[in-house]
């Protein structure tokens, strides 16, 4: 009985300083979260009203047509074609890790 | 064929046939047949049936991806012989890959002759026109617009039959998986190669058409061709490249 008291007494002891730690452990790091400047500075040299939402804007409307544009002839007949070439040699690149 | 001979026949004889429409028998043999008819004016010259072959385009092109999935089975199957996994995924990919190559490269030029032919067209009025205004010979222009048609319509003959190919890639075995690959790769460049060559051909044609064109008028012309009716790619070409 007398061994058991300062065994309890211990084990209380322990326990406490644990929980202690813990404890201020976790308001240490709430504490790290808080911003220290909590004021927000008010702004300077500013001129004009208030913007009341997002505004409008005035100008010539843009049309966008649903057909294409049409092409000058002389541009079909001068293009070229790689007979798929790109997309073979990413095929090559691939082939290489076989 | 058998519609050549008989125009032929009746040519012989003094008879000629309706007008007909290129795109409903090989254009080779109409050229042949024009050549020894020769095009005296621009009016009548015959128009490329271009909604015709492009049905043809459409429908071989959807009877290679049918052929393609019933191959992609074959090819699942062949796929065994392969133990590692990744080497599987990369070879799935590949065999993907050039199925599509094969449709982007066929649409694209399909729709590239489509201008072509429609920059043709625009020439063909643009000369009637002046034809009619001026009262000039313009049968040589006529003879560069008839084979520009020609050139035109060989090309889309040769993208169809080029359409209805499949590309598949047949495993041997997982060493030897990086050969079959390059066959099948080596197959649809040359091909695609010989496919380019006649979209080039027809380009070189509908060139000195417009050539002929400007050196009968005596100044500049302005020729812009309004794209319509773009075909698009089947509905297999889904994924993309590794």
């Amino acid at each position: 009985m007398i061994l058991i008291i300062p065994v309890i007494a211990l084990a209380l002891a322990i326990g406490g300083v644990f929980v202690y730690k813990l404890y201020s452990e976790g308001t240490r790091a709430k504490a790290s979260e808080t911003p220290l400047n909590k004021t927000i500075p008010q702004l300077q040299n500013v001129k004009g009203k208030p913007s009341a939402g997002y505004g409008s804007v005035s100008g010539p409307a843009i049309k966008i047509s649903p057909t294409p544009a049409p092409i000058d002839l002389e541009t079909i007949i001068n293009e070229t074609d790689d007979a798929g070439e790109t997309d073979l040699k990413a095929i090559d690149t691939s082939a290489a890790q076989l | 064929m058998f519609e050549q001979l008989l125009g032929a026949l009746l040519f012989l004889f003094g008879f000629q046939t309706g007008g007909s429409i290129r795109g409903e028998s090989t254009p080779s043999a109409i050229a042949s047949t024009s050549a020894t008819n020769a095009t005296t004016s621009v009016k009548s010259l015959t128009p490329n049936n271009i909604v015709s072959l492009q049905t043809k385009f459409q429908e071989k092109h959807e009877q290679a991806v049918a052929a393609m999935e019933a191959k992609r089975a074959s090819f699942s199957a062949s796929l065994k012989a392969i133990k590692d996994e990744k080497k599987k995924a990369i070879l799935e990919t590949i065999q993907t890959r050039l199925t599509q190559i094969n449709e982007n490269q066929t649409t694209l030029l399909m729709n590239k002759l489509k201008r072509l032919n429609v920059g043709v067209e625009e020439m063909q009025k643009l000369a009637e026109k002046h034809e009619q205004d001026s009262g000039k010979d313009l049968s040589s222009v006529a003879d560069s617009l008839s084979t520009a048609n020609t050139a035109i319509a060989d090309a889309i003959i040769a993208i169809t039959t080029q359409a209805e190919k499949t590309y598949s890639i047949s495993i041997t075995t997982e060493t030897n998986a990086k050969n079959d690959v390059g066959k099948a790769r080596k197959q649809l460049a040359e091909d695609l190669k010989k496919v380019r060559d006649a979209v080039q051909n027809a380009r070189k044609k509908v060139g000195e058409a417009l050539k002929a064109l400007k050196s009968a008028i005596g100044k500049p012309v302005l020729i812009t061709v309004q794209s319509t009716g773009e075909t698009t790619v089947p509905s297999s070409a889904v994924t993309q490249a590794p």
